[in-house]
């Protein structure tokens, strides 16, 4: 499969300082020497808890973030050396779905200036006309129907799904070959995240676009995702093709993760036992070891010694564990 | 028999300002045995956080409570909504307590855990020592190692601070704990574990809890019998097996069709359309709108809550 972006050894470290009398310098792994690739027209699901490095990766791919280490791939051009000309072209492939459909739209802008803006920023010559044709199609296809109806319209007089579909509008009129969705969903009605996950997926027929799916809600991602790769204190530790990943979970962290996904139905509950996660907090600091060491219930010296790599269990599953080599 | 701990009758709610009169809740009549656990589901803004404040008595201004009545069968019948201040105070917590939405940032940040906690036990009549001792054991019971006491809230985590307030929620000896949203913001892990942990609650001191979320599949895994709540409405309940395996109401069918779960080959489905307005006279039921099912009576008379079964009541004009 070919790939339309690729991350190679990406690491990006945040630090701040702690302490009002003793100053402590703290540092944050929040990208720890990230590999990963996303084929043409693959949408790629990213999970792992809140503050795994999730959204990090996500800013990365879109050239949003300096790196402390590494390089990001966009077909085959390094995204962190372009010039100003090839990021503006980057930019016009490249869009991002927010999760806040009530912050992310300007409330003093209508829906028609909303969604042609970025159409004007890479096609500065185009007709109003055909701006007004564009921004009609676009909504179309996002299911805002009739769309002549929403063009005059503000975000505060639209629903939380209908400022959703107005999101993915903005970033999709410009045919955009990459996407990144971060937690598109979490913040809308159960009853209407799955129109929005089922435009998605049309989009992705429609345009041809790859994807790159974040969400800590595993069964969302699994329903739109190919592949899915799960992030634990930014580390990836596992990928496989979603059923594969779901059903055959190697990585301890992730057989916790999705034994501990509650299944709508009461014959399948939970065993009452409590997942046998070690407590505490922890963060990555960098060091050479398993991220999951301090948690895992089959933590061994090696663990601590030095990271697991990458191995392939058959398949296209990988995992990064040395319970497995 | 089960025995019922607090029954809710007819309850209404309004919340009121200068031009409109949003009817949040619209009669609703709701029990809460022994020893259950209730599930209350719905989307947001259909009132069920406000129904929850009615156990309380916690409605304050610009709402009102302008209807129905809320027992309470403790040592003795408690009408709730008629206590006097003093009596409400003594009601609150020590028999009915809360686990709010958002709880993680309902810590005072500047007082260490162990003296919030105390504050709750003294103000309801323990003494300082009695309080003083029990808090290591409300930690240990809501899986929080007692060394912890002497924390600020910033010095721990989202599950830990949620766990804090389910040790607060239990200080008094309640009968009854609600829990509104109380692990909507938590990893699925964390979840998980303070569910094992609320569940076993149950089995040891014999509490009831109602669950109050958006969150369907959780209700699945931990609820004895669920409400289905709409524009204000119960649209159906029954025990939790009758709700998924066999549900009545077109919208409880269809809000079983909107979530994926892992490994189901099914293609999701939204519900078109959006909740009503509730500040506007609703003609028919609330439901019609949006329902694929809907015939002309529907739009004109609302229907009313009837039994189909063994505990299953639905309100619908397909079964009546």
């Amino acid at each position: 499969m070919d790939s339309i972006v690729e991350l190679r050894n990406v690491t990006k470290i945040f630090t701040n300082t702690q302490g009002i009398i003793k100053r402590k310098k703290r540092t944050v792994y929040a990208l720890h020497d990230v590999n990963l690739s996303i084929g043409e027209k693959e949408i790629l699901g990213l999970i792992g808890e809140s503050g795994s490095g999730k959204t990090t990766l996500g800013l990365a791919v879109l050239k949003l973030l300096d790196l402390e280490g590494g390089e990001i791939l966009f077909r085959g051009k390094d995204i962190l050396n372009m010039k100003k000309k090839e990021t503006f072209r980057f930019r016009e492939k490249t869009e991002m779905i927010f999760q806040d459909p009530y912050g992310s739209l300007n409330p003093v802008q209508s829906v028609y200036k909303i969604i042609s803006t970025p159409y004007k920023v890479f096609n500065k010559n185009a007709k109003e006309r055909d701006v007004i044709e564009r921004v009609i199609d676009t909504l179309e296809m996002v299911g805002l129907n009739p769309p002549e109806q929403y063009l005059a319209k503000y975000p505060n007089q639209l629903s939380g799904g209908q400022r959703q579909r107005v999101g993915i509008a903005r970033a999709i009129i410009t045919n955009p070959e990459f996407l990144v969705a971060d937690e598109p969903v979490s913040m809308l009605d159960v009853s209407l995240r799955a129109d929005v996950l089922n435009i998605l997926l049309e989009l992705r027929e429609k345009l041809g676009s790859s994807m790159l799916f974040i969400s800590h809600d595993i069964a969302v991602t699994q329903y739109v995702s190919d592949r899915i790769a799960v992030m634990h204190l930014g580390q990836i530790v596992e990928i496989a093709e979603s059923t594969e990943l779901v059903n055959n979970p190697l990585h301890p962290y992730t057989q916790t993760l999705i034994s501990s996904i509650p299944i709508p139905d009461p014959e399948r509950r939970w065993d009452t036992s409590e997942p046998k996660v070690l407590a505490g907090e922890y963060v990555n600091e960098g060091k050479d070891e398993c991220s999951f060491a301090n948690k895992c219930p089959f933590v061994m010296d090696k663990c601590r010694r030095s990271r697991p790599k990458m191995i392939e269990k058959g398949n296209k599953h990988y995992v990064a564990c040395y319970l497995y080599e | 028999m089960p025995e019922p701990l607090l029954e809710v009758k007819n309850i209404q709610v309004e919340y009121r300002s200068k031009d409109r009169v949003v009817k949040a809740v619209r009669g609703v009549n709701l029990r809460i045995n022994k020893r259950e656990i209730i599930g209350i589901v719905g989307e947001s803004g259909c009132g069920k956080s406000t129904l929850a404040m009615t156990f309380l008595k916690l409605v304050d201004i610009p709402g009102k409570i302008t209807s129905g009545e809320i027992i309470y069968h403790g040592k003795t019948d408690i009408d709730v909504l008629k206590l006097k201040p003093s009596a409400l105070r003594k009601y609150r917590w020590k028999e009915v307590s809360m686990i709010f939405q958002g709880s993680m940032n309902a810590l005072n940040p500047v007082t260490r855990i162990e003296e919030q906690i105390m504050d709750t036990m003294i103000e309801h009549g323990y003494e300082q020592e009695t309080a003083m001792k029990r808090v290591d054991e409300l930690l240990r019971i809501a899986g929080l190692n007692p060394s912890l006491k002497r924390s600020f809230p910033h010095e721990l985590s989202g599950g830990m601070k949620q766990r804090v307030n389910i040790a607060i929620s239990l200080a008094c000896e309640p009968s009854l704990v609600i829990a509104d949203e109380a692990t909507t913001a938590l990893d699925v892990v964390v979840q998980r574990q303070i569910m094992a942990r609320l569940l076993k609650l149950r089995d040891e001191l014999g509490i009831s809890l109602v669950f109050i979320t958006h969150d369907i599949s959780l209700v699945a895994n931990i609820a004895d019998r669920v409400y289905v709540m709409y524009a204000g409405k119960i649209v159906e309940n029954g025990p939790v097996k009758e709700i998924f395996h066999n549900p009545k109401h077109p919208y409880t069918i269809a809000l079983l069709n909107s979530i994926p779960s892992i490994n189901r080959d099914k293609k999701i489905k939204g519900i078109p359309g959006t909740p009503p307005d509730l500040s506007k006279p609703i003609n028919g039921c609330p439901f019609a709108p949006r329902c694929s099912k809907a015939f002309d009576k529907c739009h004109e008379i609302e229907p009313d809550l009837i039994s189909i079964g063994q505990d299953h009541e639905v309100s619908c004009h397909l079964y009546g």
